[in-house]
């Protein structure tokens, strides 16, 4: 406990509070941009922090991850495409709200309940650190098995009123994380030749593309018969 | 009813993509060296197949459910819920032409050409200021922020480049 309060204080001198706005706002920037995720924004703040000195240089990339993660919500909201993966979730009630004229209702609730799910997750992990690293490192094909398994049933509970359709959708994102690399012989599948197709498709580019495309054409037909 | 005509085109849509699928697994990806059941070919495969018996059972419920072509208030609903054909393909087409565009032209040449044609066609902007404004500008902000100010690498031509 003590450790946790002299790095508490460590954390609260004006030179890490200031990295970590700053790195928070560069985040919340390329969080809300789609296609640019914070992975790109910690990569731009990486060196950056090599110029600082331990404590913020961790809180820049700190506040980075954290701001992209929460900034992901903000396309999801106002454009219905999500800018992380997490807030895939975002867009199916964010967007709705932003419909009906409360965006800002909606973007004000996404920032509160981030905050309040990082505070939370971060009490959660200092509490539980060490059972969790040891059910982590525990963690072998049995359990990835049963994890997936338990990702397929969600399908039933999540997929409404057809059953069917849930299917077919898990299917479909089955079939799509099969392409690239084969990762027990190496052989590259519905590559096409391509030197990009081979690390497969990333998650991001695909909710995009699931998400933006039918938002654009829906967008572009209002358009076209007003 | 509408949704009767969208899970048939649905269906349809589902059946045509899991034959591709299954045909391209069996022509592009060999079965693996091991000689076992499962090899690379295996998974694609299985998954392939599933997607036609889920995409076939859609299509039978779908022929098997009560057909009423009416909405209760008197409207049809395939009206109100028409499936809209021509944003869709051209949004498909714009997409494709982009990324053909992006790989040959880069995207300095790419990005105008795509955003002036999307606003002729889609949006059917007359106004030359505006089609001139919105390509140029659109371009050369995304250009001087990410190549310029971010570093981020932009997509370079391999017929020609400018970038």
């Amino acid at each position: 406990m003590e450790n946790f309060f002299s790095a508490f204080a460590l954390a609260l001198t004006p030179m890490s509070i200031a990295a970590i706005g700053l790195g928070s706002l560069v985040g919340l920037i390329f969080g809300s941009i789609p296609g640019l995720t914070f992975t790109v924004a910690l990569a731009l703040a990486l060196p950056i922090s090599f110029s600082l000195d331990t404590v913020p240089a961790i809180g820049l990339l700190l506040g980075t991850y954290i701001g992209g993660m929460t900034g992901g919500s903000v396309s999801a909201i106002l454009l219905g495409i999500p800018g992380t993966p997490s807030a895939a979730a975002t867009v199916l009630d964010g967007h709705p709200m932003t419909k009906n004229g409360d965006a800002s209702l909606a973007l004000g609730t996404a920032v509160i309940v981030s905050v309040f799910g990082g505070i939370f997750s971060l009490v959660i992990m200092i509490v539980s650190v060490d059972l969790v690293s040891k059910v982590a490192i525990s963690f072998g094909p049995a359990e990835i098995f049963a994890l997936v398994l338990f990702g397929f049933s969600t399908i039933c509970g999540l997929c409404g009123r057809s059953l069917l359709k849930g299917l077919i959708s898990g299917v479909l994102g089955l079939m799509i994380m099969t392409i690239g690399l084969d990762v027990i012989e190496g052989v590259p599948r519905m590559t096409f030749g391509s030197i990009n197709m081979l690390q497969g498709v990333n998650l991001l580019v695909a909710l995009i593309g699931l998400f933006a495309v039918p938002f654009i054409i829906e967008a572009l037909s209002e358009r076209a018969d007003p | 009813m509408a949704g009767r005509i969208h899970n048939i085109v649905l269906g349809l849509i589902l059946l045509t993509l899991s034959g591709v699928w299954v045909w391209l697994v069996v022509d592009t990806i060999p079965k693996g060296f091991g000689g076992g059941d499962i090899g690379p070919r295996a998974f694609p495969l299985m998954f392939g197949i599933i997607l036609a018996v889920l995409s076939a059972l859609l299509l039978l419920k779908t022929f098997m459910a009560r057909s009423s072509t009416q909405a209760s208030d008197g409207s049809f609903d395939g009206y109100l819920f028409a499936i809209r054909w021509t944003p869709a393909a051209l949004v498909l087409i714009e997409i494709a032409a982009y990324g053909f565009l992006l790989k040959t032209c880069g995207f300095v040449i790419a990005t105008p050409i795509v955003v002036l044609f999307v606003m002729l066609v889609n949006l059917r902007t007359t106004s030359p200021k505006l089609l001139l404004g919105m390509s140029l500008g659109v371009t050369v902000s995304c250009w001087l922020i990410f190549e310029k100010a971010l570093g981020i690498y932009l997509a370079n031509g391999s017929w020609i480049n400018l970038g």
